[in-house]
């Protein structure tokens, strides 16, 4: 390990993490840092270490780095230009592996009226695009890509920039306040799930879901099932019981997000956004 | 006979009248509705279906019949939730089983349910990396890389809004 890698502590939910990097990115402004992560001072013990390494050539000279993790699971060679994001993804995805009274639930999330909409769904179903839709219809931002349970049954906000691929199939990392949203800051109950995913013109006419029904369309897309399979059923039943839920396949995110804001009651105009 | 709820490796949890049940070796969920999470439950190798249909009368107030009872039996030992049984006797079929429920009392809003899911594409669930087709996996293996599919006709795209 390259001496001079400055060592930070980043903490989240129940976790502690420990995060080594150059001293150049210690320093300086943290756009990688997820939401609801915060930095904590002191010596506490962490669950695991993330080290962001550039090697001999050192941080000045590095074009690439060496992504690696204290359990052996992350080796990535990560170029300059890819820093952020990949820092971003390798803390949530070591926070989803390491939470111990948390489940981490593969889905968009955005809240209305103090209550959390939860879009599960595999990658390229088209999560970002929904998620983001809502959010311009006014709805609070907390992820387009992972929902952390809490055994309360609410969504904790853990959030990474909204991610928008670009026609060139490139992906472009947005802060929503930009477009003068709010990203939701505390838990929030859950007041509705929809599992849907994109097909090319189909006609929104969502299913309604048991509660069982619920629960098998959500542990498709939980992380750590295996690892805690108990806790992620408990947690999976306890929303399912609390909040509908629907399945379906959508063409337009608009017809979908006047459903969810009027499903939830509401019914409102969109908040007028930069 | 008398069957015997699989209990190794699997998972169960009440979600209201439903029960699922994740199988772990299997990687499968099952969602069990009300009849069928009670016979799983009341499988324990020593009754068989007429002593279960007595007790789901008896403790549960359920009236149902052994044909309905043999029929929930079937489909949990197909979901692999019964125990495997080296001397079975070969019962009546799927379809036999149909048939003689249709000609009884009982109507088919009764019938157990067992429908069954692969719980996930892969054994545990696989980060993407941002701008890597690699897919890794918390055991530490990591999955062979996969072209993701293209992107949805919809893409969200806001001139308006992509960084300076």
């Amino acid at each position: 390990m390259t001496p001079l890698l400055h060592e930070v502590r980043l903490a989240a939910l129940d976790v502690t993490l420990g995060l080594r990097l150059p001293a150049a990115l210690a320093d300086a402004p943290r756009p990688w840092l997820p939401g609801g992560v915060v930095e904590v001072r002191g010596a506490e013990p962490v669950a695991a270490w993330i080290t962001l390494d550039p090697g001999p050539a050192g941080e000045g000279a590095a074009a690439s780095y060496r992504l690696v993790d204290s359990d052996g699971v992350l080796d990535e060679i990560v170029e300059a230009g890819e820093i952020d994001a990949s820092l971003e993804w390798a803390v949530i995805a070591t926070l989803a592996r390491r939470v111990q009274g948390y489940v981490f639930l593969h889905a968009g999330v955005v809240a209305w009226g103090g209550r959390a909409i939860l879009l599960p769904g595999r990658s390229h179903a088209g999560k970002s695009t929904l998620t983001a839709a809502l959010v311009r219809a006014g709805a609070d931002y907390y992820s387009d890509d992972c929902a952390a349970l809490g055994p309360d049954g609410h969504v904790h906000p853990i959030s990474r920039r909204l991610a928008l691929r670009r026609p060139d199939g490139q992906m472009d990392r947005v802060d929503v306040r930009a477009w003068g949203a709010r990203v939701g800051g505390s838990p929030t109950p859950v007041g509705l799930i929809v599992a849907t995913r994109h097909v090319a013109h189909a006609r929104w006419q969502p299913r309604a879901l048991t509660p069982g029904e619920a629960v098998q369309a959500m542990v498709e897309h939980a992380i750590g099932l295996a690892r805690q399979p108990a806790r992620t059923l408990a947690a999976l039943a306890a929303i399912a019981q609390a909040a509908p839920a629907f399945e379906g396949t959508r063409g337009e995110a608009a017809a979908v997000v006047e459903w969810c804001l009027r499903s939830l009651g509401t019914g409102a105009a969109a908040v007028a956004l930069r | 006979m008398a069957r015997r709820a699989r209990l190794d490796g699997v998972h169960a949890q009440d979600v209201g009248d439903e029960l699922v049940v994740y199988d772990k070796p299997a990687n499968r969920t099952h969602r069990l509705n009300g009849l069928a999470g009670l016979v799983w439950r009341l499988a324990d190798g020593q009754r068989d279906a007429s002593a279960i249909v007595a007790e789901l009368h008896e403790r549960h107030g359920v009236v149902t019949d052994v044909a309905i009872v043999e029929l929930a039996l079937l489909d949990l030992g197909s979901a692999g939730l019964l125990e495997p049984e080296a001397d079975i006797e070969p019962g009546l079929s799927r379809r036999a089983l149909l048939t003689l429920i249709g000609q009884g009392a009982l109507a088919a809003a009764l019938l157990p349910i067992v429908a069954s899911l692969s719980a996930n594409a892969l054994p545990d669930f696989c980060f993407t990396r941002p701008g890597s087709p690699r897919q890794i996996r918390f055991d530490g293996e990591c999955a062979p890389p996969v072209a993701p599919p293209p992107p949805p006709d919809d893409t969200f795209v806001d001139n308006d809004t992509l960084p300076e």
